[in-house]
């Protein structure tokens, strides 16, 4: 008997011991964090350990595009605005689009103390040129050495708008990368131009540097440490204990942010247009009520993107433009022949009904609209992780009932969701589009209704993946590509022809433009984009504008 | 003899046939490795165009024009060479490398956490099943609730008490990122500390389960003969119950302790989601996400072989502990 | 010898005054069923059924309430998936537990996940004890080369990763009936070896009794075999891992729809604990959206853990000698206090209430 109070006492004292040896640990370590020091801590989104590749080209590439390695130009898409020079000072092109004749800075050095020369920017383009499997931006021409600090890049056919491609593709050293090979190394050391270079790499988070001899002048944060955490919950977790510094995600309760999190700011910028996209060409082999225009209008009319805001985006969302022209930034393309300047705010049941009904859709005993004994129910796909999107459709689907549209969420995992869009699989499917290189609508168009990148169903389809087959956008398209990129006089009449339509056949029906929220320490930092100062689209995994945005930002107090 | 080599024959059998499942129901996945690539870099905000698919299509030799036997076969010969392939989300870093770094993480956190629960459970079970009628049999309901929550909810709420809102532990992580990894009492005092609130989480909800067990062998082998014998010779109760008691009412748990350990691999995907822990279980994830063939194959080699590793040696060596499974063999 | 009044049996032991009341209590209860002298003996049958304890009382109040809301809840509630514009509320008299970020109603929500989660349990409880009881007893009964292949197939499946077969599940299951079967069936196949090993354990050891052989030399068919003399020893222990593959179905579902590859299409506790934390639930204070789903999965739990307890009683009786001792040894431990306590009541001239107690206590 005593003996066995005895053990539970020993078990219970060495309980007591480990939490309090715990506990004192908990006392003595500091907060962490943004060390003192003008340590920057950075989440980009990495969800597990970072396993070491600093290769810019390389599709598992974790970082230093733009940090370590620059570009020529810096092209802002949050504005219209001109390429801001790097490691180019001056760009142009001839009267036909076939030469581009770049400046370079001089006096710029390597991080091993090597000259940045021409000899590096044409060993870089025609190492692209060559191995086709990292040449992601598809890059065509001949790059040719004038001088040391002026080069040509040569195309076969009219390139205007490859042009913000070439400039954004970053710079590597000749003298290093020669004898490597560029699909396989990892570049555990790796040397550039930029504004930081490496401090140290753990699979949890690698750590960057302050370059002493950057051409700018060094950088006023001195580090800067990427982070790996299990996902978003965790970046907010972060965030609210103060450890993370820049994080771009959901946040929850935004609207109160610096309530919420004192010291800290949040910032919404939008960029990726959201949308319902449908299998939508007959011909092609797509089948189902989405195939019918007025099927779609209907749905157009029938989303109130006001409640769908408030309830599923926390108000985060802005206006989109069914000329997808990113709007309010890119406005000055929208077509004046296109009359709806942005979607409908509210429901617009009577115009839904009407489309409908003019297409021979009759109401059934259960409100939902059939014709020729077909129910107008369509099928969302969705991924199962992305909560936010399913809510939207859980909302848009009391919305649609309304009006008399049934819309069923199918939520599958990831796998399963990409097979369906590639293949043409699904009727409908939540997704964004995103933007191009440049603040330009013509790249959105060229990805998502160029049939060239579409395919039958069946078959595997680019980006067109609803696959949308119009010859008259195709040839407004081609002839964009062959017009320079601030020629606006030649060019809108190709976006009107394009923009009317899309308008009127919406392959993609627009829903909102997705915010992208960030939230910044501005308690430590100052100097972060601003609504009237927006140097750089805000969002840290943005890789060649975060790095913008740390060389402009400073330590405060 | 004959009994050991049988077992060893059937073993090896099994282990065949784990690996060819292993190996085909990766392939039975939707979806291919490149174009799940490309979505991923299309959520993250990069601009894919219609190139970066062919370019990635080339990298990752996305369309294998081998057929499947053959495949099937380069697969057992490269497993022989201890060649696990090379990971296609990690490109280009191997597997091995790949799991290498985030092994040591799952096998000293969720070890640990099972040896101290399973140890824990086992002796709680012998004194509650010795002595019946005390407060600690209290315990035995309390433990059965905390193993019936929800185990990533418990972490969740005690994430949210202890480390948000009371600040007594780090939120998440392995260590303290200013610190590198290395045998300072400083480093492991970091990690102590960060896997702290993981190891207590994966304790309190897997600890009523041995105790439970212990504690029903116990009152069962109370009643054998030879307690009574061992009593009525006059031996102190403690000697009886560590001595003769507890060692026989514990085999079950040992036979159960060496199959948890085999599961320690597979590491606990739930806890380093919640606690965004360093370890396998997010590689596993994030591998089976992305259709990374190579990273999936090398992981549920290493949970096959533990696991059918740890049911090799429990049949074995419960022959030996004891005896009377010999004999009734 | 103490006899204390009101029926009981004599109870030595409570006079040593450093009891060890481990096993010579439980000879004590043998000795007496077989004296005969407090109770009639019990008919074997009776034996096989549980018997009411208050854990079973809690254990069985528990289920009783889940189901109730899983089964009648439903019925009685609005419309879980509705939205309304008011976002994220606190409880209130219209919305007993709240509501989510999108106003749907969490009380609604909380008794149709119920159903669901309670839907998953019962087909993999059903689906895992069928296929581990074939397995498991049909091989060891056979003994040699297809006891050895069941025993393999049964390893094969203990390592076979759950998770990528959980998509690959859902992959091949038609649309309409994804979702919870799918997850079910998954959570089935992934589940059955464990309790499989322990069945053929169990008949290993019933498969060499007396009156096996003997209905077999008899020329019983082997089904017949089975069934009649081996199956009834094996009922509890088929009951009890039968009850507990229904809780760690629950529990297994909620976990892999935490990791997002859940019953996706259906509203289960787990997705509800998923679209919870997704929401941002905990963050945002919303405690009634985020605790409810975790409780009402933990009492469940609960509750069929107390029932198993009861259930492991019958598999081995030792354990309810244990309690009905301990219940004995509690009880006889009032009526000393209260015999005392008459006794210092009664003569409180006496010369010395000790002597008295003494005298009490050792007679």
């Amino acid at each position: 008997m005593t003996s066995i109070r005895k053990r539970i006492r020993r078990i219970g004292a060495v309980v007591a011991g480990a939490a309090l040896i715990a506990s004192l640990g908990a006392g003595c370590a500091a907060a962490g964090g943004s060390a003192g020091g003008s340590t920057l801590v950075a989440y980009t989104g990495q969800s597990g350990d970072y396993q070491l590749n600093f290769n810019p080209f390389s599709p598992s590439s974790i970082g230093g595009v733009g940090t370590i390695y620059e570009p020529l130009f810096y092209q802002n898409k949050a504005t219209v605005s001109d390429p801001v020079p790097l490691l180019g000072t001056e760009q142009s092109w001839n009267a036909d689009g076939t030469v581009l004749t770049i400046g370079l800075r001089s006096g710029v050095t390597w991080s091993d103390g090597a000259p940045f020369t021409a000899d590096d920017v044409v060993f870089t383009f025609d190492m692209l040129k060559k191995t086709p499997a990292i040449n992601s931006g598809g890059f065509d021409g001949t790059a040719a050495k004038v001088d040391d600090t002026h080069v040509t890049i040569t195309f076969a056919a009219p390139s205007f708008v490859k042009g913000p491609d070439v400039l954004s593709t970053v710079i590597v050293p000749a003298h290093l990368w020669q004898s490597i090979d560029p699909t396989q190394d990892v570049v555990a050391q790796p040397v550039g131009t930029g504004a930081y270079t490496l401090g140290e790499f753990k699979p949890q988070g690698y750590t960057f540097v302050a370059n002493p001899t950057y051409w700018g002048g060094a950088p006023a944060v001195k580090s800067i440490r990427y982070v790996a955490l299990s996902g978003n919950q965790a970046g907010v977790d972060g965030v609210t204990a103060q450890t993370i510094d820049w994080y771009t995600g959901a946040i929850p309760d935004v609207q109160n942010a610096s309530q919420k999190y004192p010291g800290y700011t949040a910032f919404t910028q939008w960029q990726n247009q959201m949308v319902l996209a449908t299998c939508s060409s007959v011909a092609l082999g797509c089948s189902g009520p989405q195939t019918d225009p007025a099927v779609r209008h209907a749905l157009y009319y029938a989303i109130d993107r006001e409640q769908l805001n408030r309830l599923a985006f926390q108000d985060t969302a802005g206006d989109i433009s069914p000329t997808f022209a990113l709007t309010p930034s890119q406005d000055s393309f929208a077509s004046a022949k296109v009359e709806e300047k942005v979607a409908p705010g509210q429901a617009e049941p009577a115009k839904a009904a009407s489309a409908l009904e003019a297409a021979g859709w009759a109401k059934g005993a259960d409100g939902i609209y059939a014709k020729d004994g077909q129910r107008l129910s369509l099928t969302v796909e969705v991924v199962t992780g992305w909560t936010d999107y399913i809510t939207a459709i859980d909302t848009m689907a009391s919305q649609a009932k309304a009006a008399g549209i049934e819309l069923v969420a199918a939520q599958s995992s990831w796998n399963e969701w990409t097979e369906k869009k590639g293949s043409g699989d699904f009727q409908l499917a939540i997704d964004a589009l995103w933007q191009g290189p440049a603040p330009d609508p013509y790249y959105v168009y060229r990805y998502f209704y160029d049939s060239k990148t579409g395919a039958p169903v069946g078959q595997k389809a680019g980006n067109n993946f609803a696959r949308y087959s119009n010859p008259e956008v195709d040839a407004a398209i081609a002839a964009l590509a062959a017009l320079p990129l601030d020629d606006a006089a030649a060019r809108q009449p190709h976006f009107d022809v394009i923009q009317a339509a899309i308008a009127q056949d919406m392959p993609y029906i627009p829903v909102l433009t997705g915010g992208t929220t960030s939230i910044w320490n501005t308690r430590e930092f100052t100097g972060w984009p601003t609504q009237d100062d927006l140097y750089a689209f805000p969002a840290v995994w943005s890789q060649l504008d975060a790095a913008q945005v740390l060389k402009q930002i400073t330590p405060q107090g | 003899m004959s009994y050991f080599l049988r077992k060893l024959g059937f073993y090896l059998m099994a282990l065949w046939a784990a690996l060819t499942l292993n190996f085909a129901i990766p392939r039975l996945l939707p979806g291919n490795p490149v174009d799940i690539l490309v979505a991923k870099l299309q959520q993250r905000g990069g601009s894919v165009s219609p190139d970066a698919r062919e370019a990635y299509a080339a990298l990752l030799g996305g369309d294998t024009d081998e057929p499947l036997w053959s495949q099937y076969v380069h697969y057992l010969g490269n497993l022989l060479h201890g060649d696990l392939g090379v990971s296609v989300s990690y490109y280009p870093a191997s597997v091995t490398e790949v799991i290498g770094t985030s092994m040591p993480w799952t096998i000293v956190l969720v070890g640990l956490s099972t040896v101290i629960a399973a140890g824990l459970g086992v002796l709680l079970g012998a004194i509650v099943g010795w002595k019946p009628g005390t407060w600690l049999d209290s315990l035995v309901p309390a433990t059965t609730l905390l193993s019936a929550v929800p185990y990533f909810w418990l972490a969740l709420l005690l994430v949210y008490v202890f480390a948000t809102v009371l600040h007594w532990f780090p939120v998440q992580g392995g260590y303290d990122l200013a610190l590198t990894p290395g045998w300072d009492p400083e480093f492991i005092a970091s990690a102590v500390r960060y896997g702290f609130l993981p190891a207590l989480t994966i304790v309190l909800a897997s600890v009523g389960g041995w105790l439970l067990g212990m504690r029903n062998m116990m009152v069962s082998t109370l009643s054998e003969d030879y307690v009574l014998t061992a009593q009525a010779k006059g031996l102190a109760p403690r000697t009886v119950l560590r001595s003769y008691a507890a060692r026989n009412a514990a085999l079950p748990s040992i036979a159960g302790f060496a199959i948890s350990l085999g599961f320690v691999v597979s590491g606990s995907v739930i806890t380093e989601q919640v606690f965004s822990y360093p370890g396998i279980g997010s590689r596993l994830l994030g591998a089976v996400s992305n259709n990374d063939y190579a990273l999936m194959q090398g992981l549920f080699l290493y949970i096959t072989l533990a696991v059918l590793g740890a049911n090799l040696v429990v049949d074995l060596l419960y022959g030996f502990i004891d005896p009377r499974t010999r004999a009734r063999s | 010898m103490t006899s204390i009044p009101g029926g009981g049996a004599p109870l030595t032991e409570s006079a040593d005054p450093a009891p060890d009341l481990g096993t010579a209590a439980i000879r004590t209860a043998e000795d007496d069923s077989a004296r005969g002298s407090a109770r009639p003996p019990v008919p074997g049958w009776r034996s096989l059924l549980p018997t009411m304890t208050p854990w079973l009382g809690v254990g069985l109040g528990l289920v009783g309430a889940v189901v109730l809301l899983g089964t009648v809840g439903p019925l009685l509630v609005g419309d879980p998936i509705a939205i309304r514009d008011q976002g994220l509320t606190p409880p209130s008299a219209e919305f007993l537990l709240g509501t989510t970020q999108t106003g749907q109603d969490v009380f609604a929500q909380l008794a149709h996940a119920t159903r669901s989660s309670l839907e998953i349990g019962l087909i993999v409880g059903v689906l895992a004890t069928a296929l581990s009881a074939f397995f498991g007893i049909y091989g060891a009964y056979r003994g040699g080369f297809a006891d050895e292949l069941f025993s393999l197939l049964s390893n094969v499946f203990l390592v076979i990763p759950g998770l990528p077969l959980v998509i690959v599940i859902a992959g091949f299951v038609p649309r309409e009936a994804r979702g919870l079967w799918s997850i079910a069936v998954v959570l089935a196949l992934t589940s059955w070896a464990a309790s499989a090993r322990v069945l053929r354990a169990q008949t290993l050891s019933v498969r060499n009794r007396d009156y096996v052989f003997a209905a077999k030399v008899a020329g019983e068919p082997s089904w017949r075999v089975i069934v009649v003399e081996i199956l009834p020893n094996l009922l509890p222990v088929v009951a009890s891992q039968f009850v507990f593959s229904i809780v760690a179905a629950v529990l297994a579902e909620a976990g892999l729809s935490f990791i997002g590859l859940g019953a996706s299409n259906s509203l289960t506790l787990g997705t509800m604990l998923f679209s919870a934390q997704n929401g941002y639930a905990l963050s945002m204070g919303a405690w009634w959206w985020f605790i409810p789903p975790g409780l009402v999965i933990a009492l469940l739990g609960m509750g069929l853990s107390l029932v198993n307890f009861t259930i492991d009683e019958i598999i081995n009786p030792k354990l309810k000698n244990a309690r009905l001792h301990r219940k004995r040894a509690l009880r006889a431990a009032a009526l000393e206090r209260q015999l005392t306590r008459r006794h210092r009541v009664a003569a409180p001239a006496s010369a010395s209430t000790v002597d008295a107690v003494r005298e009490e206590t050792v007679r």
